[in-house]
């Protein structure tokens, strides 16, 4: 078997292949700087990975909300300590009136009243003011 | 710089082992990659120093993705290939229009023997100026199928067309760059005879 000779030839595939073969040959060839550079990009971009992110700084109230979790945290504790603060006033009544409504089944009862209404409330807290 | 030391390791294994911050990892792959990303750079461009600026940027781009490179999905090199290309496609759009054909240099003339003792580098000098006459998806096709001798389908992939798409593009590429070359030929050492 023969090779056709490209320099001879009027095939244009042929020709055209001997063209490629100059430029396969012809391929452009890494310097070392340009080698260096690229690798220095690699060892930048491993670094800034590797280096713990910067925590943005922040002030006493944003740290105090943030400790809390947040407007919604902080927000929930306040309506808890409001709460706390009604009840105080308020006092609840004893816990037997809860056992005597679960104790007596057959008794009706209407309502069961853990929290006196506000005028009990009220009259609690012009006790306190005299 | 040193060898390849880890040559019998995939790239894909490569890459998981940089982002985890092998430096080891990173100078394996520089000298597997960059050179490939230089060549095809090089031929879309056709200018060494902006084949360099898009090498390095197209690299850039890998170290940056390897932390979430999906194993599996696409080899490293054929990534590399598009994102390459791409950025070369973006240079030449943004410069108009790629080297005129009659702006390459021409091989010298009058010397004892010019015509007959054209080396190598004239012919590859000129298919150059012929590729970058071409449209630019023509000459991405013909330049990673001819000279870089990648399949039709690793093409597809890259070129993210159709196989028949790519067969076309190349067909097309190499008849217009068979047109642009005959009035060469003769003066390149391949007589009609």
């Amino acid at each position: 078997m023969t090779m056709a000779d490209p320099h001879k030839t009027t095939d244009p595939d042929i020709a055209l292949e001997a063209f490629f073969a100059a430029g396969r040959s012809a391929a452009a060839e890494p310097s070392a700087a340009f080698l260096a550079r690229v690798l220095a990009g690699a060892e930048a971009v491993q670094a800034d990975r590797a280096a713990p992110q910067p925590q943005p700084r922040q002030g006493i109230l944003a740290g105090v909300l943030s400790a809390l979790g947040g407007w919604g945290g902080a927000s929930g504790l306040a309506t808890a300590t409001m709460a706390g603060i009604w009840l105080g006033f308020a006092g609840v009544q004893g816990s037997n009136t809860l056992t005597a409504f679960l104790a007596a089944p057959d008794e009706t009862v209407g309502t069961l009243e853990l929290i006196p209404d506000f005028d009990s409330f009220a009259l609690a807290s012009l006790d306190t003011e005299s | 710089m040193a060898l390849d030391l880890r040559s019998d390791v995939p790239d894909e294994a490569l890459l998981v082992l940089y982002a985890n911050g092998d430096p080891e990892a990173a100078r394996a792959l520089t000298l597997r990659l960059a050179p490939m990303a230089l060549r095809v750079a090089a031929r879309m461009l056709g200018d060494r120093t902006e084949a360099e600026d898009v090498a390095q940027e197209a690299m850039l781009r890998l170290w940056r993705v390897a932390p979430d490179w999906r194993q599996g999905e696409a080899k490293v090199s054929t990534w590399l290939y598009r994102v390459t290309s791409n950025l070369c496609t973006d240079r030449l759009r943004r410069r108009g229009r790629s080297v005129a054909l009659d702006s390459v240099a021409e091989p010298e003339d009058g010397r004892p023997g010019a015509v007959a003792g054209l080396i190598e580098a004239d012919r590859a000098v000129a298919l150059e100026a012929a590729l970058a006459a071409l449209p630019d998806r023509q000459r991405q096709a013909v330049v990673l199928r001819h000279l870089e001798g990648l399949t039709n389908p690793e093409i597809a992939e890259i070129m993210e067309i159709g196989v028949e798409a790519v067969e076309s593009l190349t067909a097309r590429g190499k008849r217009a760059l068979t047109a642009a070359l005959s009035g060469r030929r003769e003066e390149l050492g391949y007589d009609n005879g």
